[in-house]
């Protein structure tokens, strides 16, 4: 799964939200999109999604553009896994997960037993299957963030975007997410996390995006794009990017130095 | 889940024809159950028979379409509108209806044409909302509810202004009693003309239960999952508007079934619209079978149904509320 964004362009009610994006992001890799508030993360996310209309330039998805594309052929190439969920009835887990199939299935008559067998697989692959019967809104939040990635493994899309997806999770549900979006990127697919943290994007990113003021202010292997000069630049904080010695060996992290 | 489900659909199903039976017997006219057996294998010509063919079943039919076409209209946009409150008039058909009708009446219409223009006048509302909607850019489903609002207020009040306009002595008492709702003057021929919109209308809807579901999610989500949300919604508010205008049309305005049906379904089956709307279908059916039993057990003189199913309706909805509201 491929994406190749070329000259993409945006602007709500006037005021230029992206302005002349051009990237391209490939198969198993994790890729972090970093940026300040308003730099452009979410409308890029949005328009890669199919979600926005009105943009000049063009998006493809593996060699299609994604202007050709309807929405079930859009969700069969890529998931989206928003920061939260919220819906007024109260599904179990099994059915929040089947949902994620249903670019897999005729609209009429529903997930066959096929879909179903996709959907315990997830679940088991993230050990949720002892939730499978409970009420999504009685979770945790670390809980229903894993409920959404199984059902971005059930629709077995080849690319995964993730909006902030540690946000609103503790330290350690936000670590465990990453070393999950980490194992699915190695399995082959694309995994493109928005995130505030660039620790998270040193240790766990193959390959880190900038987007600044709409438009890409770095693109490369993450060790070389997360720098002291960037984080000046994009954040306007003083930090050291260093390393530290745990018993794995070194670790790189970004602290602030204000 | 599919087996829970599998088990209340068979016991509904028996509830429902057990009902139609009873029920079948009840009202002014006495009738035994071979009369009614006869009736409805079309066996003999008695007058009992007769009541039966001419009288009581387009009567129950009548009673279990509009039911089951309510409950599912009303589960259909609580979740099209991701609202567990939202009922089947929430864009304007029935208060649409309800002018169409006034209008009629006013104008000393027959009753087949009360009913053709009641259906119409459902049309036009919810059709002249949805317009409105589309203007509104940043959020569809806020759009919807307020220009549903805009258009009902603007319709009752013109009703209001026709029983203001209309005689005191004959026309306002009709325009009364239709807008209470009767099931007290349906023919075999209003049925069939009545029955054609709102079984397409139903077959639509129970045939959009998967993707329903994402709806649920909201925009964003459903399409990011590969829903076309806008198309779906215009299907979902074009079925379930032919629901609401074709019952209203049939036996006037009839409120709370669309409310407190789905809601004592999703506490039996939970939450899934696959499951939802058609038991929804049944116990609906069921439900207005038992509501028109009522009306007539009562007193000679019919109360209104639409009467009976807000004193019904009330506080079994209370109950469920104040019992399982974090499950509702």
């Amino acid at each position: 799964m491929t994406v190749r964004v070329e000259g993409l362009a945006f602007a709500y009610h006037g005021r230029p939200v992206l302005r002349g994006v051009d990237l391209t992001w490939g198969d198993g890799q994790l890729v972090c999109l970093l940026g300040a508030n308003g730099a452009g993360k979410t409308t890029l996310f949005r328009c890669v999604l199919g979600l926005q209309t009105g943009y000049r330039g063009r998006v493809w998805l593996d060699d299609t553009d994604l202007a050709q594309r309807s929405p079930r052929d859009i969700a069969r190439s890529i998931a989206y896994l928003p920061q939260t969920e919220r819906s007024a009835f109260n599904y179990t887990v099994a059915q929040v997960a089947l949902m994620g199939t249903y670019p897999l299935t005729s609209a009429l008559i529903g997930p066959r037993p096929a879909q179903l067998a996709r959907v315990r697989a997830a679940l088991d692959q993230l050990g949720l299957t002892h939730l499978a019967e409970r009420g999504f809104q009685e979770l945790s939040g670390g809980e229903r963030q894993s409920v959404l990635v199984a059902r971005a493994l059930a629709q077995s899309s080849g690319g995964l975007l993730l909006d902030e997806p540690t946000a609103s999770l503790d330290f350690g549900n936000g670590w465990r997410l990453m070393t999950t979006a980490r194992r699915l990127a190695d399995e082959g697919r694309l995994v493109v996390v928005s995130t505030h943290d660039p620790t998270l994007a040193l240790r766990f990113a193959d390959h880190v995006t900038v987007l600044d003021e709409g438009q890409v202010l770095a693109d490369g292997p993450a060790d070389q794009v997360v720098t002291s000069a960037l984080i000046e630049q994009v954040y306007k904080l003083t930090a050291e990017v260093t390393t530290v010695k745990v018993e794995t060996g070194l670790v790189p992290v970004v602290v602030p130095v204000e | 889940m599919e087996r829970k489900f599998t088990v209340w659909m068979v016991g509904a199903a028996i509830l429902l024809v057990v009902l139609l039976l009873f029920s079948a017997q009840i009202g002014p006219y006495s009738l035994r159950w071979i009369d009614v057996w006869q009736g409805l294998t079309g066996q003999g010509s008695s007058e009992p028979a007769l009541v039966v063919r001419q009288i009581r079943l387009p009567r129950l039919l009548a009673a279990s379409l509009v039911g089951a076409g309510l409950a599912v209209a009303g589960a259909a946009f609580q979740a099209l509108f991701r609202n567990p409150m939202a009922s089947p008039d929430v864009l304007g058909a029935s208060s649409g209806a309800g002018f169409g009708a006034a209008l009629a009446l006013y104008v000393g219409l027959g009753q087949t044409l009360v009913s053709v223009t009641a259906f119409i006048g459902g049309l036009v509302a919810v059709g002249v909302a949805y317009l409105i909607s589309l203007r509104v850019r940043h959020n569809a489903i806020l759009g919807l509810v307020l220009s549903g609002m805009i258009i009902a207020s603007l319709f009752n009040a013109t009703t209001s202004l026709i029983k203001l306009l209309a005689d005191p002595n004959n026309q306002l008492p009709s325009i009364t009693f239709w807008l209470m709702g009767s099931l007290n003057a349906v023919s075999p021929e209003r049925l069939a003309g009545a029955a054609l919109p709102i079984l397409v209308g139903l077959l639509v809807l129970l045939a959009s239960t998967w993707p329903l579901n994402l709806m649920t999610l909201g925009d964003d989500q459903a399409r990011s999952l590969g829903v076309n949300a806008r198309l779906l919604r215009l299907l979902v508010i074009v079925a379930a508007t032919l629901v609401v205008a074709a019952c209203a049309a049939l036996v006037g305005l009839v409120g709370w079934v669309g409310l407190v049906i789905p809601h004592l379904v999703r506490l039996l089956v939970g939450a899934d619209n696959r499951w939802v709307l058609p038991l929804s279908a049944l116990l609906g059916a069921s439900f207005l079978l038992v509501i028109d039993d009522l009306s007539r057990a009562f007193s000679t003189a019919e109360i209104p149904i639409g009467i009976l199913t807000a004193f019904v309706g009330t506080p079994v909805f209370c109950t469920l509320l104040l019992r399982r509201g974090d499950q509702l």
